[in-house]
């Protein structure tokens, strides 16, 4: 399945703009996530009538300033457990407006969170069927939707 | 009124609580369950005015959630805000006796157009 990139970039931006007032804007390539920086991964599988999966990553830099919109809280308040509950329904959310997309009867897990530094996370038979990169606050994050062969 | 706000995240429960504020319904008391399983429990002893919550939860679902409210005999308003919403769980909700659902993300317009004919009843 193909999907729009004007679709991926309306659900990402409606997302981080009414959500958390935070501007996501679509890059060619974002600045990577330094090797040594702390990074989060937020997963969704999706099983049905399509089956694949939804990541959506970003610094820790950026992962905190989502969380203390979200929580309407300072960044130095944050605690790990928001960090990944706020990921996870950034995820949560991204996958299931993708989901609207798709053929059939799908339905989505419920989301799995991973962080650490220079890390790999793979989706065993997943292929990357479409991937786009945004910029906000001058940090990177990156949209990656896999398809079960 | 006593509203009831079932979601699994505590992230999307603080928004939902913001968006009700914002849409000017801050006034209503309200309480947060994290399933369905504890938001049932809660209902019991708490009767609550209208229950909003979210589909795709553990344990026990908002639709599984919903079932067993109406299995009991509740008749509160009851609506979803979930990620999702396919016509087909737009009608699966109605079916069971949702009265609304509100996709994510949403807007403080959003309720007052969902809820305020709930709240303002």
């Amino acid at each position: 399945m193909d999907f729009s990139a004007d679709d991926i970039n309306q659900i990402t931006s409606d997302i981080w703009t009414s959500t958390l007032g935070l501007n996501a804007q679509p890059v060619d390539k974002a600045s990577e996530a330094s090797s040594k920086e702390r990074s989060l991964i937020g997963c969704i599988q999706i099983m049905g009538d399509w089956e694949g999966a939804v990541t959506l990553y970003c610094s820790e830099g950026l992962a905190n300033m989502a969380t203390a919109s979200m929580f309407d809280m300072a960044l130095e308040e944050v605690t790990d457990e928001e960090l990944h509950d706020t990921l996870g329904e950034l995820t949560n959310m991204t996958a299931g407006n993708i989901k609207t997309l798709l053929p059939g009867d799908c339905r989505i897990s419920l989301p799995s969170v991973a962080e650490g530094i220079d890390y790999k996370v793979s989706i065993p038979g997943g292929k990357v069927t479409f991937q786009q990169s945004f910029e906000c606050e001058g940090h990177p994050l990156l949209i990656t939707i896999l398809e079960r062969a | 009124m006593k509203i009831l706000i079932v979601d699994d995240s505590k992230a999307m429960r603080m928004i939902v609580s913001r968006t009700l504020r914002q849409a000017g319904y801050g006034d209503h008391e309200s309480k947060e369950a994290n399933d369905g399983v504890e938001a049932l429990g809660i209902a019991r002893e708490w009767q609550p005015d209208l229950i909003i919550s979210d589909w795709n939860m553990p344990n026990m679902n908002g639709i599984e959630f919903l079932q067993a409210l109406k299995g009991e005999g509740f008749s509160t308003p009851f609506g979803f805000v979930t990620t999702e919403g396919s016509a087909q769980m737009r009608q699966t909700a109605e079916e069971a006796g949702a009265k609304f659902l509100i996709t994510k993300p949403f807007t403080a317009d959003t309720f007052k157009t969902q809820l305020g004919p709930i709240l303002s009843a």
